[in-house]
């Protein structure tokens, strides 16, 4: 209880010093548990903090990956102001101790001081990749800033702190940050003026390894052996969710199935060379229907997607069908959009399918509208095995496709590579040859395919053949199919969260300014088509 | 009538409908069911696992539905039986049964509701229900039945129990505390509240409403312009404030990890969304804390203390089954989850510390619009609406039960404490709530979510101290074997309570029936500062004056000396620095965490501007998580975390700074408006209370 007290205490003031408030929270204080032989486990008194702050440009995000620029150098900014002390450390728990004196911070005003001053270097855009140290100390953080990267390392010199032990320094875990930063000397000159002191550890270099010298000796960290060391423990754990087998070809398999992309040489990534507005308010008069079943939540995504590429976009639920409140007479495109629809009970989408089979009203509106000669359809991921199960893209087909539990039997989530084949698919057509990143979140995307390959058009592969590059282990890899006249396209991935740069969870370097991902193209071929045939 | 169908691998369906059905129906069921085959017997020999008879499953619910959107009508239940091999076979007790035969009993229930009791010795019922009441608190209820002149009714002690546990009214944090014979000026709550009189800073609502608002941005709203009916999507700008909030669920979560967490997840998006008059969510954070998992016996840091004969669960199966868990609801539910931690310790010395009671922690931040900020006071004739599922015997007792240590109760109260989640329902009832608070005049004047304590502790916030009237036959009720106490203080979830204007409530039921979520009308505000939970006959379960349920104060003290603690110190040689470094790599904390973002949703919404993975490899690494608030790009809210309970136990004040410190250096990475004045904190305190350290 005096525990606890003090260590309100201590937070109370010290957010009150750094100038911030605590407007929320909760208390468990009853973190013991007994056992029937009278032995007590007792938890360490826990807070867990949780920072939020509006963000003023998501686009400036500063990432813990060190980029592969020569031109550039590491610092080191201590917000603690104390010494290097390991107690409390992961690196004493590693050797099974807690110690005696755990690292504090000894001036929140200078801990005010140097957060102000690195969000003014990330203000003025001149932080090019930043981590914290915490956990597992600065060596940790050094090693975290290359494994998800595939080239360079680090060229370190601690010259600045020969006269500490080494080891505190690499595992302590006081507050402090690593920035990667311009060499001209620009960032150090605005932290100097800032009155923030920094140490220069070093650059990066060309070789794969981190180098430290300190006090006269070397010392040698091979990235990516340490990458498979630090990924083990997720290995172990993550064989107990998805089986030995996937487990260990994922373990295999991250480090080669790094993301690249392909572009094409035409795309500019601007709004006004594909003929849209990034912020219409006016009708456009063409006019699209996302459909959603109970459990479906992609979609105000989609519907965005699709208002952005041009279209009057209207939302419509099964209710709205069923009732025969809605027909999509005045629609001339339908996105059945993504989620779990009816919690996925007696198979995904099969509630859903049977709503449009069984029920006459929503089933002739669904008639109608694949009648028409002037429409088009999009299935993602819900919706791509509604589609499939509706058998809206191949009529004709005896024997249908059918959409099986990922081959990991777990939720896969991810953003991976997709390729996108020679094709002759209304939304896809333009973005044939290219190689693009897109998410993954689904728990039955394996395709099943009956028939040879030739009787399907298929229009997007994974990027991958082998696990977790190809999430659910569909046949040749197949992530979306379209029907032979290419006006219905079902696909798994989530193009309509990929639409924008800063929705990719990685987004090349060299095209920061772009407004637009290749996606929205898609979109903007469909309401093209739309426009043409109904001239 | 119960006619069955072999949708093979040993799985039996089991369909009640009102009468016959036709080979049409028939038919139908079987394309439903996978080509399932019609068996021609009236019952189906052999051992089967199926739900317990009393308890409509979620999966029936949404069957039962299916079939109505098929244009099947009189079908109550649909049930799924697996086969088994004997009567030995195992099964999970609280949500199952064992049946010998499935005949046309399978759903027969002849246990019959309690009858409302009047509670003789409080003392004793207290300690037969597992109510964890005070002596003070006792004698506070025996001091009421003297005012009032009858013995109270069991629902009238459980609801009190459940309101008044610490739990929902933290007595430690609103406690004197003496420390070292001195007593402290200010309570835990009080130390905390000086953070926001210091610094308001954006603070727009804090400590009263579920969530905490701080000023956001001016966004655009993308919505469609009448959601009670297909219609259009629109553009239009809206001032915003953002909500945080964070929530620990750590006793259902040792108990019963894939629902603690799940429903703890539930439940916390659930306090997003009834936020000031509605709020929406963005996204979700996790923290795990478990101790030493054991994946392999090479790992020497786990040989520091010896392993237990676990209570429920190994450390292993909570750390998967929990995030399994909290990713299941928000995978279904649709919302990412883009940041989050994990820690797993166990030390011995003196004595041993561990989290073998775990923490779950569930965190989120969202939005409203500015002018939804505050609630409304409740008026008379105020409708109370109810969004959401039915109600069943879950989580009796949640709340008093998670307050104590675990180990303490049988465990058959502490099973029953536990809820199950339905991501689903949520979903739809959010959908309501969306639709509303997307209006340019939200008619929700008040809202709360359902949690611990049920129905009572939420239509009771609802009505504050206007008093209020609950029609107990309008529940809705799932289980027809519940008692009225059950009904009124069951912890189903995925419900909440509105306060509607009877002109607004035309305009709620229609968009509730779009979007199929349960909606009922149950009572309504009267003024006349009572609580009441009637029924059309009998006696009313609650009658009480709101200051007689609610006066209870009992002012907690707190009496405690400060302990030196001297752990061992830390010795190493820097031969062993790479040896070193090897270990702490494994550490779960430092570890990779690909087995946790890998099978959770990190993009739905589209709005997802930073989530874990980073880079060309995509690994979890990332700092801080960012939503962005609308999809121009721009606008966005960054949310980190911190902790560090292991230097805590050195220091508990250098503890704090750390986990403060930790948080601020994770979220330095995005530009935040205002800097460092521009952030705002949520601190969970997970401490062993009675037990020090």
């Amino acid at each position: 209880m005096a525990r606890l007290y003090s260590a309100v205490k201590a937070l109370s003031d010290y957010a009150i010093a750094l100038g911030i408030n605590v407007p929320t929270g909760k208390d468990s204080l009853s973190m013991t548990q007994k056992y029937p032989d009278g032995q007590k486990v007792v938890a360490p008194g826990t807070v867990i903090v949780s920072a939020v702050g509006e963000v003023s440009d998501i686009r400036r995000t500063v990432r813990p990956v060190m980029k592969g620029r020569l031109d550039s150098e590491l610092l080191y900014v201590d917000f603690s102001s104390d010494g290097f002390e390991l107690g409390g450390s992961s690196f004493a728990q590693a050797i099974g101790a807690v110690g005696q004196k755990a690292p504090d911070v000894k001036s929140p005003a200078y801990f005010k001081k140097a957060f102000n001053a690195v969000q003014r270097l990330i203000e003025e855009g001149l932080v090019m990749a930043g981590h914290d140290v915490s956990a597992g100390g600065l060596i940790t953080t050094l090693l975290e800033m290359n494994f998800a990267n595939t080239e360079m390392g680090m060229e370190l010199n601690l010259k600045d702190f020969d006269k500490e032990d080494f080891t505190s320094v690499m595992f302590c875990e006081k507050p402090s940050v690593v920035l990667q930063v311009t060499d001209d000397g620009a960032a150090k000159k605005l932290l100097r003026q800032l009155g923030v002191r920094f140490k220069v550890l070093g650059k990066p270099t060309v070789k794969r390894q981190i180098t430290i010298r300190h006090a006269g000796h070397d010392y040698l960290f091979d990235i990516d052996a340490l990458r498979d060391v630090w990924y083990r423990s997720s290995y172990l754990l993550d064989r107990k969710q998805c089986g030995e087998r996937k487990a260990l070809e994922r373990f295999e398999n991250y480090k080669k199935q790094y993301l690249h992309y392909s572009f094409g040489r035409g795309f500019t990534g601007k709004a006004k060379d594909l003929g849209i507005v990034m912020n219409r308010r006016k009708k456009s008069g063409i006019k699209a229907a996302i459909i959603r079943e109970k459990g479906c939540q992609c979609d105000r995504e989609m519907a965005y997607a699709l208002y952005l590429a041009g279209f009057d976009v209207k939302d419509v639920t099964m209710t709205d069908l069923a009732t025969g409140r809605e027909d999509l007479t005045d629609v001339n495109m339908i996105a059945f959009v993504g989620g779990f629809s009816n919690s996925d009970v007696l198979g995904s989408a099969k509630g859903w399918a049977g709503a449009f089979l069984y029920n006459e009203k929503a089933k002739k509106a669904l008639d109608d509208f694949y009648a028409r000669e002037d429409t088009l359809s999009l299935g993602v991921c819900n919706g791509c095995q509604l589609m499939i199960e509706l058998g809206l893209i191949y009529p004709d087909h005896e024997e249908r496709p059918v959409m099986k539990h990922n081959d990991s039997h777990k939720f896969e989530s991810a953003f991976l590579n997709v390729e996108i084949a020679q094709n002759e698919s209304v939304m896809l057509k333009t973005l044939s040859g290219r190689r693009l990143g897109v998410w993954v979140a689904h728990g039955e995307g394996r395709f099943y395919f009956p028939y040879y390959r030739d009787k399907y058009k298929i229009v997007m592969t994974y990027g991958q053949e082998r696990y977790p590059g190809n999430p659910n282990g569909s046949d040749w890899s197949v992530a979306g199919i379209c029907s032979n006249n290419g006006r219905h396209l079902a696909m798994m991935p989530h193009l309509e969260r990929a639409f924008l740069p800063w929705q990719w969870a990685f987004y090349p370097d060299n095209r920061k300014d772009d407004e637009v991902s290749p996606w929205i193209e898609a979109f903007v071929n469909a309401r093209k088509w739309v426009e043409e045939h109904t001239k | 009538m119960i006619c069955f169908f072999n949708s093979g691998n040993q799985r039996v369906i089991a369909v009640d409908s009102v009468s016959e059905l036709n080979s049409e129906t028939l038919s139908r069921l079987s394309w439903l069911f996978g080509k399932a085959t019609l068996v021609k017997a009236k019952s189906v020999k052999g051992f089967f696992v199926g739900p317990r008879r009393e308890m409509i499953t979620p999966w029936s619910t949404n069957a039962v539905e299916i079939t109505q959107n098929m244009g099947i009508q009189g079908i109550v239940r649909i049930e799924e039986f697996h086969e088994v091999d004997s009567q030995d076979a195992p099964y999970d007790p609280m949500l199952q049964a064992l049946y010998h035969n499935l005949d046309q009993k399978v759903f027969t229930v002849n246990r019959k509701p309690e009858p409302l009791k009047h509670i003789d010795d409080i003392a004793a019922y207290n300690a037969q229900e597992g109510l964890a009441l005070s002596e003070e608190e006792i004698a506070y209820l025996q001091g009421i039945e003297k005012k009032i002149g009858r013995k109270l009714t069991d629902s009238e002690v459980y609801g009190f129990a459940q309101v008044n546990s610490e739990h929902c009214r933290h007595k430690i944090f609103n406690g004197t505390f003496i420390i070292d014979g001195k007593k402290m000026g200010s309570t835990l709550f009080a130390l905390i509240k000086k953070t926001s009189t210091t610094n308001p800073n954006r603070l727009v609502s804090a400590y009263k409403d579920n969530v905490a608002f701080v000023l956001g941005p001016r966004v655009e709203q993308f919505a469609p312009l009448g959601q009670y009916e297909a219609s259009y999507f629109q553009v239009k700008g809206i001032d915003t404030i953002i909500s945080l909030k964070a929530e620990t669920h750590n006793f259902p979560t040792t108990v019963e990890p894939f629902n603690g967490a799940a429903t703890g997840t539930g439940g916390e998006i659930r306090d997003r969304l009834a936020g000031g008059q509605a709020s929406l969510p963005l996204a979700g954070t996790a923290v795990y804390m478990t101790s030493y998992p054991r994946t392999a016996d090479d790992r020497s840091w786990e040989d520091n203390a010896e392993p237990r004969k676990w209570l429920y669960q190994t450390p292993e199966e909570i750390l998967i089954k929990a995030s399994n868990g909290a990713s299941d609801f928000g995978n279904k539910f649709g919302q990412p989850l883009i940041n989050g931690s994990l820690l797993t310790f166990e030390h011995q010395e003196k004595e041993t510390l561990g989290y073998d009671k775990v923490i779950m922690l569930a965190g989120g931040i969202g939005f409203a619009k500015k002018q939804d900020a505050k609630k409304m006071e409740p008026e008379p004739g105020d409708v109370i609406v109810v969004l959401g599922g039915d109600n069943y015997r879950i989580g009796m007792g949640g709340g008093a039960v998670s307050s104590v240590d675990t180990g303490q109760y049988s465990n058959a109260i502490e099973l029953n404490a536990v809820q199950r989640a339905n991501p689903e329902m949520q979903k739809r009832v959010s959908n309501v709530i969306r639709a509303m608070a997307e209006k340019d005049t939200n008619p929700i004047r008040s809202i709360h979510d359902h949690g611990a304590g049920g129905h009572l502790n939420c239509l009771s916030e609802l009505i504050e101290d206007a008093g209020g009237t609950v029609y107990v036959d309008k529940l809705p009720v799932g289980d027809p074997t519940l008692s009225d106490k059950e009904i009124i203080g069951n912890e189903s979830q995925e419900r909440m309570g509105l306060l509607v204007k009877k002109k607004d409530l035309a305009l709620v039921r229609k968009t509730a029936e779009r979007e199929r979520a349960p909606y009922y009308e149950v009572g309504e505000v009267t003024g006349d500062e009572r609580l009441r939970f009637v029924r059309e006959k009998g006696e009313a379960p609650i009658d009480l004056a709101i200051s007689d349920f609610f006066g209870s104060a009992p002012k907690t003290v707190l009496t405690d000396h400060t302990k030196p603690v001297n752990f061992k110190k830390i010795s190493y040689t820097k031969r062993d620095f790479h040896k070193y470094l090897n270990k702490v790599l494994q550490l779960e904390a430092v570890a990779c965490k690909d087995w946790l973002t890998n099978k959770v949703d990190r993009s739905v919404t589209g709005r997802v501007a930073q989530q874990q993975c980073v880079g060309e490899v995509q690994l979890p690494l990332a700092n801080l998580g960012i939503s962005a608030l609308d999809y121009t790009g721009r606008r966005g809210v960054a949310t980190a975390l911190g902790h560090a309970p292991i230097a805590g136990l050195i220091d508990p004040a250098a503890g704090s700074r750390l986990s403060v410190s930790e948080a601020l250096t994770n979220l330095v990475w995005a530009p935040i408006e205002g800097n460092l004045q521009g952030v705002s904190l949520s601190a969970n305190w997970m401490w062993p209370a009675c037990t020090p350290p």
